[in-house]
């Protein structure tokens, strides 16, 4: 059984070098 | 104990047999591989027997049944979590607010673009104005009162808007040190932003020079693409491009040392071509933000969508496509961001828009689409209060998470719901689906969900 519980820093990972200034 | 699967649970596949199980509402997100997620799935009813049960809490502490729990994916069947969760997240729509002004400079313009939703719905018989000094202050007053009663407003905006602003440059600049005087005595935030939405063709070194010495100042230029497309997009009356004006006025803007951003507006003519157009923006412009418009229904548009669902699926993946390429080099575009910061901090997104709209007139409205109808739109006497008047009470509550029939929605707490307007004249009515908007928000969703998932496994 494979369980991955995102982290916070997977969620920030999408938005890659975008940083709302 | 007998447990639920979430009426919000959403079930997404990924790369790599795995599945995501999303809670559209509480936007909690679990992992699985694609076999315990199809046990999950084919649940009768969401009844979860006590055999699976035993199954999902093995593994010790960190077990399955716990994470599923925490993530508000499945709760105990005497629990009713999801209607709690439904109704704590509506409260947060009760407090009234406004955080927006547009302060609609003038509605005239100078160039007649095809799509445009607010020059095109003019009756014939309109008769355009400029704003007057005395109706920009009467705006700027009023917004300050209601932010002085809202609360929760991070940044508040206001937003010069037409028509084209720059056609009444001389009100422009009284009503930006009119701001800068009520941010000194704090009447008006500090931080509130200001943004001028222009097409650009009339900006000169004049303008350039009066607008460096204003903090705070977001400039956008409409922009659709390079010369051939934008000047198919966007000609002045007598059907020449402006192409070469935007590019000068920018080029003024440069020489002053001003960033500007850009609008550009997905239609027909640039749908296709949109990622060359990005990589445009990003290399030769050297854009440090964008926005995309998704097209506004309006009856003169001459067909500007091409065909309706056909624009609608391209226009998401595009969007998406665009998205991939900006990340990589830190340029903000508004339209998926909107999406993406909900997605990724986990807050809820109630409204796409909303605020308040001063027309040239000094009528007040929500929406500068009714423009021309003056539907939606008031005219205010001195006890006007837009935070206890019916109309924006009604527009408060257009949102997805106060419209049952998007319970089920895999986008639900990260849409906004798109234009209102937009509903309105595509299907009647404000609360009914922004049917184009809804393609973006559900594709927007989805890709979330299963770029998480290689993000989540990204090295293993």
């Amino acid at each position: 059984m494979t369980v991955i519980v995102p982290k916070q820093t997977d969620f920030h990972a999408i938005k890659k070098m975008v940083t709302n200034g | 104990m007998n447990f639920k699967i979430s009426e919000f649970c959403h079930f997404v596949d990924g790369k790599n047999n795995l599945v995501a199980l999303y809670n559209a509402l509480t936007l909690g997100v679990v992992i699985l591989d694609k076999d315990t997620a199809k046990i999950l799935q084919e649940t009768k009813g969401g009844i979860i027997s006590v055999k699976i049960i035993d199954m999902l809490n093995s593994n010790g502490e960190n077990n399955l049944l716990s994470q599923l729990i925490k993530n508000k994916l499945i709760f105990p069947l005497e629990q009713n979590v999801d209607l709690q969760d439904y109704a704590t997240i509506q409260m947060g729509l009760s407090c009234k607010k406004i955080g927006i002004l547009y302060l609609l400079m003038t509605d005239a313009c100078n160039l007649s673009c095809g799509y445009c939703f607010v020059e095109n719905l003019m009756p014939s018989d309109y008769t355009f104005s400029k704003m007057t000094p005395e109706i920009a202050r009467s705006g700027i007053d009023l917004f300050a009162k209601a932010l002085e009663k809202s609360s929760g407003i991070e940044e508040p905006q206001i937003i010069f808007y037409g028509g084209e602003p720059l056609a009444n440059f001389n009100v422009v600049q009284e009503a930006l040190e009119y701001i800068a005087r009520a941010k000194a005595d704090g009447r008006l935030p500090g931080n509130t932003s200001i943004t001028i939405n222009t097409n650009g063709t009339l900006i000169n070194d004049n303008i350039a020079a009066a607008l460096k010495r204003i903090d705070n100042l977001n400039l956008a230029i409409s922009l659709d693409g390079l010369r051939e497309i934008h000047n198919i997009c966007r000609p002045y009356h007598n059907g020449t491009g402006s192409y070469d004006d935007v590019m000068r006025g920018y080029q003024c803007l440069q020489n002053n040392g001003i960033e500007a951003g850009f609008c550009c507006t997905i239609n027909r003519h640039n749908v296709e071509q949109l990622h060359q157009i990005a990589s445009w923006f990003m290399d030769e412009l050297d854009a440090k933000s964008l926005g995309f418009n998704i097209l506004i229904e309006n009856y003169k548009m001459n067909g500007m969508h091409g065909d309706v669902k056909y624009y609608a699926e391209l226009t998401a993946q595009k969007i998406i496509d665009c998205f991939r390429l900006f990340r990589e080099k830190g340029i903000y575009e508004d339209r998926i961001m909107r999406k993406v910061n909900a997605f990724v901090d986990g807050h809820i997104y109630y409204h796409d828009c909303g605020g308040i709209v001063m027309s040239p007139n000094g009528m007040v409205g929500v929406c500068q689409g009714y423009l021309g109808t003056k539907k939606y739109f008031v005219k205010p006497d001195h006890q006007f209060d837009p935070l206890e008047h019916p109309v924006w009470e009604e527009w408060q509550f257009r949102s997805p998470l106060f419209m049952a029939q998007f319970k089920n929605c895999i986008a639900l707490s990260i849409c906004g719901g798109g234009c209102p307007y937009s509903a309105d004249s595509r299907n009647g009515s404000i609360r009914e689906l922004d049917d184009i908007f809804c393609v973006h928000a559900k594709a927007t969703a989805e890709f979330l969900i299963k770029d998480l998932i290689e993000q989540a496994t990204h090295g293993q």
